[in-house]
């Protein structure tokens, strides 16, 4: 008997065109379904109709049950135990200060006693290793943390059904991986049905039962992962977000397509005859830009320095792409190479001339633009046209205009910043801070909470703009993205920058912190690292 | 932080509001000294070197008082000196001595009181009294934190483009404050918006709450409160005794020193001292299994 069925299910906002049209579909129980789909094809909103409390106003039509039962004859009660819900944001959920007392909260609410309360909140610490931080402040833990603490504090209800809404967007790909493993596990080792929308289809796919494929509100496909891949074309919005093994292999053919690494590389030693190596090019001659010398730089006097003989060379016009693991320091880097923080020891020359000599305010207007991790913290007006042209004299506008249009994003204009999609605030933050101008632009994570579509649209952007002379770093955990779009990549590590090198000499060195192609093709193509490499081969 | 926090915050709680009362009320000199005392030992046990800093405004405060007492209160019967036919006298002096070390003594126990009632145990007390404010109090201590680090990084992502909060003119400065101001609460609300679906989707509703809570009451919290039961006794015999009764005016009462009282007096230092003779054994422990290892 199925766990969960949807059965011509239809919603539509007040006022608005129906966002979803007619979807239907079955979850077994014990089943992992993953819901994929471009954003604004209505994903979100679909699992939001599963979860009564969250789901919006506006008119549903179709029935959608639950063990038989439908969803609007179940008591409060029942809603909030049976149905667990983790959203995409691990911040916003939580609402106490201390982890147990967050663990502990869903329970308060449902009257359990004091007893029962203990017992659970010590059961689940426990399976998720929790009780080592039990007592900590909520806001001291890392992002792939607090994530956890809201699973767990779902978990401590126990539900039946799991509804994850991109967990995983804010995460770095690390923390990622670990969450969607411990949410398999749960579900191999408990038996909960768990119904995900997410992104990261590499890591995903392989690990579902079953896909449900959502565009522009209409269900596109229903079935298991082997078939999506037999199902979508080349040209489909979904095929970026399909894993690189399956793509590779889908130019040659439509039945049979590997999903994982492992089956990849069975199909890449037998299908890819040509073997030669890439070559390597050689790296333009240009001149010094920004000179850092043995930076070293910590923010109290006790701690560890984050930053430790941190020298780098930042030539003009080139793309420099930083990466290394979450919490490396990599970020700290560029503030003190850009003088929003004062090393220690070390010099910064500018051009020639020390740091310490210029003045702020031409300091971040003409030579460095920076891009905030967060695009959010740069927006202070209510539209984007007055975020825009505000307070920007008027021969700037002109350049504004122009990068507008570039970036496409017109139809921004009359809205609030914050209604804005994720790819559409940073492409605002983007024309912001190339404004004035500036010589050398920093990106920090630019590549946070965006979708495989953005990401192509972003590169392209920035190698725009590299072609046109623009000085280009970034700093980032996401190495298909540093593969792409980089001219020079290095290794944060330790508080040091190590082996500076172009993309294809420092990823094809590497065995496992590399790209998926690399890892794909390796031994059998030498130094493939992007999914081009892959593919002009096949 | 401090030793004393393992204990059940009843307890705690209900020590201080004991040790506060007997400070405020009673003016009597051996009294005043004995809570002075006790409080300070406390904090230099709690805090280390650091409390003897305290002294810097202690001192201060107290000769002030000393000062501006006699200024306005002209009673008593030993005047000193005169000023303008205002008379000066020895009463005024140690009356204003005696109001200064409550001062200070009030501040001090207050202090310890900040270092070992915990986050969790106001939410503990609170939760007992009304549960809807106890967690009204932990969603403050989880939102002040963040919206301050939220805050500072608009201000630090304005800073990167130029626009700097802490240089230029004035006009210019506030604007730009006000502008990031607003849009703090913009997002503060937006952050409102979908904590509160996520208490929905947790069950948050029109049902009954209860409350959970990491303490236990153990055998050390129950010998405090009977000692503290003890106190009270003493306190309730003393005051029938007359020992806590002193005056300044119109001149000094004779201090009680016949044997009974000193064993009082001695019965209330010892009460006193308990807090402190506590965290020292705490420290000790520590200290005496740091130098075994």
């Amino acid at each position: 008997m199925a766990h969960i069925q949807c059965q011509q299910v239809t919603f539509c906002y007040p006022n608005e065109q129906p966002l979803l049209q007619n979807i239907h579909f079955t979850v077994e129980p014990g089943q992992w379904l993953t819901i994929v789909g471009a954003s604004g094809s209505g994903k979100t909103t679909l699992l939001k109709c599963l979860k009564p409390e969250l789901t919006p106003h506006g008119t549903q039509s179709g029935v959608i049950t639950i063990d038989g039962q439908s969803l609007q004859t179940l008591t409060p009660q029942q809603s909030a135990t049976m149905l667990g819900f983790v959203h995409q944001s691990p911040e916003t959920q939580i609402v106490t200060d201390r982890v147990w007392h967050e663990l502990a909260f869903g329970l308060e609410n449902i009257g359990c006693t004091q007893q029962e309360i203990r017992k659970r909140v010590a059961e689940v610490a426990h399976y998720f290793g929790i009780h080592r931080y039990f007592h900590e402040e909520t806001m001291h833990l890392s992002g792939g943390q607090k994530q956890l603490v809201n699973v767990a504090a779902i978990l401590a209800m126990h539900p039946t059904v799991l509804l994850l809404d991109e967990p995983t967007a804010q995460l770095d790909p690390i923390a990622a991986k670990s969450f969607l493993h411990t949410i398999k596990q749960l579900q191999q080792e408990l038996g909960l049905t768990v119904i995900i929308v997410e992104h990261r289809l590499e890591e995903v796919l392989p690990l579902s039962d079953r896909i449900v494929v959502l565009e522009e509100g209409k269900q596109l496909y229903d079935g298991t992962p082997q078939a999506l891949a037999e199902a979508v074309t080349p040209q489909s919005r979904l095929y970026e977000s399909l894993p690189i093994a399956a793509r590779v292999a889908m130019s040659r053919q439509r039945q049979n397509i590997p999903l994982t690494i492992q089956q990849g590389q069975r199909w890449v030693r037998t299908q890819i005859t040509d073997t030669t190596r890439f070559n390597e090019q050689t790296l333009p001659t240009r001149n010094p830009l920004v000179e850092a010398h043995e930076l070293s730089f910590r923010y109290t006097p006790q701690a560890p320095f984050i930053v430790r003989n941190f020298s780098c060379t930042i030539y003009e016009g080139e793309l420099l792409a930083i990466v290394g693991s979450n919490g490396s320091g990599k970020s700290t880097a560029l503030k003190c190479i850009s003088h929003l923080l004062i090393p220690q020891r070390g010099t910064v020359k500018l051009a020639g001339k020390k740091l310490t000599s210029y003045k702020a305010n031409e300091l971040y207007t003409t030579w460095f633009g920076i891009l905030p991790q967060n695009p959010r913290t740069l927006f202070l007006h209510k539209t984007v046209q007055q975020e825009l042209f505000d307070g920007i004299g008027a021969d700037k506008h002109a350049r504004i205009q122009q990068y507008i249009e570039r970036f496409s994003i017109q139809h921004c204009l009359q809205r609030h910043p914050y209604d804005c999609s994720g790819g559409e605030q940073q492409k605002i933050a983007l024309i912001k801070i190339l404004t004035h101008a500036p010589k050398i632009l920093l990106l920090d994570e630019p590549t946070k909470g965006l979708d495989p579509h953005m990401k192509k649209e972003l590169i392209v952007l920035l190698k725009e703009l590299q072609q046109q002379g623009q000085t280009i770093v970034l700093v980032s955990h996401d190495l298909e993205f540093c593969a792409a779009v980089s001219e020079r990549c290095a290794m944060f590590f330790d508080g040091q920058l190590l082996a500076i090198q172009a993309p294809r000499p420092f990823f094809a060195s590497n065995r496992f912190y590399t790209t998926a192609a690399h890892r794909l093709t390796y031994p059998h193509l030498e130094n493939a690292i992007t999914f081009e490499d892959v593919m002009s081969r096949c | 932080m401090s030793e004393l926090s393992t204990y059940h915050p009843f307890v705690l709680c209900s020590f201080f509001v004991v040790l506060l009362a007997c400070t405020m009320f009673f003016m009597h000199p051996v009294l005043l000294v004995i809570s002075f005392v006790a409080a300070f030992t406390l904090l230099c046990r709690i805090k280390g070197k650091t409390a003897w800093k305290q002294l810097y405004w202690i001192v201060p405060v107290i000769l002030l008082s000393a000062v501006i007492n006699p200024m306005f209160s002209h009673n008593g019967e030993h005047p000193i000196l005169y000023v303008n036919s205002n008379a000066i006298t020895l009463e005024a002096i140690a009356y204003g001595f005696a109001i200064g070390t409550l001062l200070a003594t009030m501040m001090l126990w207050c202090q310890i009181f900040q270092l070992t009632m915990t986050s969790d145990a106001f939410y503990y007390l609170c939760s007992k009294g009304s549960p809807t404010f106890a967690l009204l109090l932990s969603m403050t201590l989880r939102f002040v934190p963040l919206f301050k680090m939220q805050l500072l990084q608009m201000i630090a992502a304005q800073r990167a483009i130029g626009q700097d909060v802490a240089q230029g003119s004035y006009i210019r400065r506030l604007r730009l404050a006000f502008r990031i101001l607003s849009m703090m609460i913009t997002w503060a609300l937006e952050q409102a918006i979908e904590g509160a679906d996520a208490m929905r989707a947790r069950g948050y509703g029109d049902q009954k709450r209860t409350t959970f809570s990491i303490y236990t009451m153990t055998s050390q919290d129950r010998a405090a409160l009977y000692a503290l039961g003890t106190f009270i006794g003493l306190l309730v015999i003393m005051t029938l005794m007359d020992s806590t009764y002193y005056a300044y005016y119109p001149t000094f009462s004779t201090m009680q020193v016949a044997p009974l009282h000193l064993i009082l007096y001695s019965g209330y230092a010892l009460f006193f001292f308990i807090p402190a003779w506590q965290e020292g054994r705490f420290q000790k422990q520590w200290h005496i299994y740091n130098v075994s290892k």
